[in-house]
């Protein structure tokens, strides 16, 4: 780690505090942002998520190797130092270049892949739920197979037709396999909101089905897929996780925190910190987005929306 | 006689009940919202739409603007068949014939300001965008009583009485001839239930607007009303000019809804008749006539628990549907 | 003059607000007393402070955002309610003061049949076995006038009409007989015909119990027919207070004269014909910024400037009564030619 480094590593964390503190500020006129704010690890946890962010952005300037550089192949593993922050893993990489690095990779697929299933359930939920009849009946038989399913093994079987499964596919796998709890919700939003005044008077005054959803259901039922949503990148990201732990997912020797545990699981005895700091990343990061997600849910309650 | 602007025949909505058997069997029962109801309304003029509640007013109203879709019968809007039309056309139509809304907290879309809500009427049927839309919506607050400044506003931050002018400009938009107002100012405290009562009748002669006054309380549609439609399990039970119906009523059900209304002066003893008996679901109405089991009249007899009454006219321009209307109680 | 069942003197109770908005200082220095056995009526509109004034008898109130300031005085027999133990407090709610509440629906507990529920109140007062209380309540059930008491003693709540979770709901308020019921709103939410019906429940029944009744509710008729003496509310404050017959008679506060005025009656010309109703222009404050000097001066059609500046006290309109009998907030009772509306 040279100078450099440690002063953008420096720079990403003071990022992050600036971010949270601008936000803090900007949303205390607002009750719902009050209320965020209120729970203590909310803050904590933007930060998290921010400092990650940050260093995933800018992964070129502050990570101090390139993440496929062998370092020195005759001394591989070597123990975290002022030189190598977190080590070196098994095949003398640099461990923090190669989180930094598998950061793009594991938020970026949680994140893509959330985006998926938000879409999909938010389009099917909707449709169901405003059209009723037999489109509900169809889409909601289809959805109650959906659940039935067991996600891990449908996974397992799809990313086993390739060999190296590309990125984009890995999104839209674990996108699709996990849209079906958010369209219930959104279905049954959208089921209570067509029934409210305001839609009917809309109606009255001459909006299509499109416009109704889009301008007068969904804005008003943004809270519970936005909640969802936050919860869902933790899942997603575990998910890939899982499946780059097991060699299915991203594919060695690109960097993901999931196939880092990989590299490092047999050495984990003598050389742990392989292992180990790329799965405390995944831990921090996916109780950041619950904590998050959590206070979300509480600030964004309707119920509490007067005042 | 100038043709009615509004005219209704044999208006019908059922609602299927229950079904048994978890959702799989045939349905239970059926709930006859509204039952062959007509009326007519000249243009210009208020017919008042009463009844207690589960008596079908709000469907009707409802069913008149194809916001639900009614089973049967016919809805003649300035010479148009309703019923019959097809989707473009139907909302074509939809600018003639509007509706103001009883819940001011709940006809208004929270995430819209009003500036918002007032142009979205403006864009679905092409009457205006850009600047001269702006200028319609400001000329329409100001109408309404409500300085144009309020367009930046979201509803949260209206009072009731204003979120009601807010939901009468939203309809004028459009500028209807016909507006149904469904309890528009039930949910209103006193002093701002008489603002807005004004406001609608200024308006109505402004823009010579008709109006289906639909609500609960005799006394507000006394005010505004020039005829009269009371309404019991999805039935017209009695239909009159204001004043005839108010010196005279002559259905036992008018005479004790009108008797059972608090008059605010403690000098006023009046016979009250306290009906027994709750007010009946209608997915059971009684057989014969529907009011037989709560009515006080003397002369009740057998034929009122078999034989359904007529809607018939018993003096000029008043119509009951009871068998002893000519001696009212 | 008999000692007061309830007397309340210079209530406060203020309320902390999320945004930087203050303090909502809903009651505001509020007076009255309830004598046994008469039917006090508490008129006023939304945001005047009457339900919160309910609560505050019963310290109702969730104490957080709440709290009933010091030098606020409910007296009930003689004690003062703001400083009893809990446990005392609580022996006199539901057994001496009861209170019945506007939506029968969600003041019932689903899922506990009726019987229970008025079973539960004297069981917890008065000590009573489950069998013995079961019976009390199927008496209750028909002093309210609930057809077949034996069989609906084990109906929910959802299983009946609006009108009988109201009868169920006084029910259960006077189980132990209490000496004062507070209606707040009582019926509200009910059609026309279960309101009179209703209301003719409460005057049988205050007769046969010999209770004091706290009628609150908005409409002047419901008060014209069944209270012995009013009081109106406005903006945290009672504004005017008299026996039923000369408030109605000779309404001397603008607000009540205004509020008079605006009902649309059976007994009156339509408006139609003669024009418009009569309204009061403008709308209620908010809590949080109640207006200097008379809280109702924005609205008031006589205000002058010493409105404008100082609030008035409630003043004696005298009347012929004893004193006090009739009072009046208002500076026009100072200066009796001001009564003229501004043109």
């Amino acid at each position: 780690m040279s100078v450099w480094t440690w002063l953008t590593l420096g720079g990403a964390a003071v990022l992050a505090l600036a971010v949270v503190a601008e936000l803090r500020r900007r949303l205390q006129t607002s009750a719902p942002g009050r209320r965020f704010f209120r729970h203590p690890t909310a803050a904590l946890g933007l930060f998290v998520l921010a400092f990650f962010v940050a260093i995933a952005l800018a992964a070129p300037v502050v990570a101090p190797y390139p993440p496929y550089y062998q370092i020195d192949i005759a001394h591989p593993n070597r123990p975290p130092s002022a030189q190598f922050l977190l080590g070196t893993d098994p095949f003398s990489r640099d461990v923090w270049s190669r989180l930094v690095y598998g950061a793009r990779v594991s938020l970026g697929i949680g994140a893509l892949a959330t985006l998926v299933a938000v879409t999909v359930g938010t389009a099917v939920g909707a449709v169901s739920g405003y059209f009723r009849r037999w489109v509900d009946t169809t889409l909601m038989r289809l959805v109650d197979v959906g659940l039935a399913m067991p996600r891990i093994f449908v996974l397992l079987m799809a990313v086993a037709l390739w060999e190296h499964i590309a990125l984009w596919a890995l999104v839209l796998l674990i996108g699709l396999t996990g849209w079906f709890g958010t369209s219930r919700l959104v279905r049954a939003e959208v089921l209570s909101l067509r029934e409210r005044e305001f839609v009917a008077a809309a109606r009255a005054l001459g909006a299509g089905a499109g416009r109704v959803i889009f301008r007068h259901v969904l804005p008003n039922a943004a809270a519970p897929i936005i909640v969802s949503g936050a919860l869902g990148i933790g899942n997603m990201m575990l998910l890939e996780a899982g499946l780059s732990f097991l060699g299915l997912g991203v594919p060695s020797p690109a960097p993901s925190w999931g196939n880092m545990i990989a590299d490092g699981w047999h050495r984990m005895a003598v050389a742990w910190w392989s292992s180990t700091f790329p799965g405390l990343a995944i831990s921090l990061v996916v109780m950041a987005l619950n904590a998050v997600g959590d206070a979300l849910r509480d600030a964004l309650d309707p119920r509490r929306e007067a005042v | 006689m100038t043709p009615a602007l509004v005219d209704v025949q044999g208006l019908v909505k059922h609602f299927p009940g229950d079904r048994a058997l978890l959702g799989l069997g045939r349905p239970r029962a059926v709930v006859r919202a509204v039952d062959d109801v007509s009326f007519a309304i000249a243009p210009g003029e208020t017919l008042g739409l009463v009844g207690e509640s589960g008596c079908g007013k709000s469907t009707v109203g409802r069913a008149i603007l194809r916001l639900i879709e009614p089973d049967a019968g016919r809805v003649t809007i300035d010479g148009q068949d309703v019923v019959a039309l097809g989707a473009r056309p139907l909302r074509a139509l939809r600018r003639r014939m509007q509706i103001v809304f009883q819940d001011p907290y709940g006809s208004l879309n929270p995430r819209m300001t009003v500036r918002q809500m007032l142009a979205e009427p403006l864009a679905i049927h092409r009457i205006a965008s850009g600047a001269d839309a702006q200028r319609r919506i400001a000329a329409l607050l100001e109408e309404v009583g409500l300085d144009p400044s309020f367009a930046q506003s979201y509803a949260h931050e209206l009072s009731g009485g204003q979120r009601q002018r807010v939901g009468i400009a939203r309809a004028l938009s459009v500028e209807p001839h016909f507006l149904v107002l469904d309890e528009p100012v039930s949910a209103l405290d006193v002093s701002i239930q008489a603002q807005v009562l004004n406001l609608l009748a200024e308006l109505q002669r402004g823009r010579r607007l008709t109006y289906l006054f639909i609500a609960h309380d005799l006394a507000v549609v006394r005010h505004i009303a020039d005829h009269v439609a009371v309404m019991y399990l999805g039935k017209i039970v009695e239909r009159a000019p204001a004043p005839a119906l108010y010196a005279g009523p002559r259905h036992p059900y008018t005479t004790s809804l009108l008797s059972a209304v608090p008059v605010p002066d403690p000098k006023a003893q009046r016979q009250r008749i306290v009906l027994a008996g709750d007010v009946p679901s209608p997915a059971h109405p009684p057989p014969g006539c529907p009011f037989h089991p709560r009515c006080p009249h003397p002369k009740k007899d057998a034929r009122c628990r078999t034989e359904p009454p007529a809607l018939r006219e018993v003096a000029p321009g008043q119509l009951a549907a009871c068998h002893f209307a000519e001696q009212p109680l | 003059m008999t000692e007061p069942l309830l007397r309340v003197r210079d209530l406060k109770t203020y309320f902390v607000t999320e945004q930087g908005s203050g303090t909502a200082r809903s009651v505001d220095g509020v007076s009255f007393e309830v004598q046994p056995g008469e039917t006090l009526g508490i008129v006023g509109e939304s945001g005047c402070g009457k339900t919160v004034t309910s609560l505050s008898i019963l310290r109702l109130i969730p104490e957080p955002p709440g709290h009933i300031r010091p030098g606020s005085v409910i007296e009930f027999e003689g004690r003062n309610l703001l400083t009893l133990e809990p446990r005392e407090l609580r022996a006199i709610r539901g057994n001496q003061i009861a209170m019945i509440f506007q939506e029968p629906m969600t003041s019932l507990n689903p899922v506990f049949t009726v019987g229970d529920q008025i079973a539960e109140a004297a069981i917890v007062h008065q000590g009573l076995s489950r069998r013995v209380a079961r019976t009390r309540a199927i008496d209750m059930l028909r002093l309210v006038g609930i057809a077949d008491p034996e069989e609906r003693v084990d109906h929910y709540p959802h299983q009946m009409s609006g009108g009988m979770r109201q009868r169920v709901m006084i029910g259960m308020a006077l189980v132990c007989h209490p000496k004062l019921l507070i209606a707040d709103e009582p019926t509200t939410a009910l059609d026309v015909t279960i309101q009179a019906q209703i209301l003719e429940l409460l005057d049988r029944l205050q007769a046969e119990l010999g209770m004091a009744v706290m009628l609150i509710t908005h409409d002047l008729g419901v008060v014209a027919g069944s209270a012995d003496r009013v009081a109106v509310m406005y903006a945290g404050q009672v504004v005017e207070q008299a026996p039923t017959a000369a408030l109605f008679a000779r309404p001397l506060h603008p607000y009540t004269e205004g509020l008079l005025a605006s009902v649309p009656r059976l007994d009156a010309p339509p408006a139609r014909e003669h024009g418009r109703l009569h309204s009061i222009p403008g709308q209620v404050p908010a809590a949080t910024a109640w207006p200097e000097g008379c809280r109702f001066h924005p609205r008031c059609p006589y205000a002058w400037e010493r409105c404008r500046a100082e609030m008035p006290p409630l003043l004696d309109a005298g009347g012929g009564g004893e004193p006090g009998t009739h009072t009046v907030r208002c500076w026009l009772l100072t200066e009796p030619r001001r009564r003229t509306p501004h043109p």
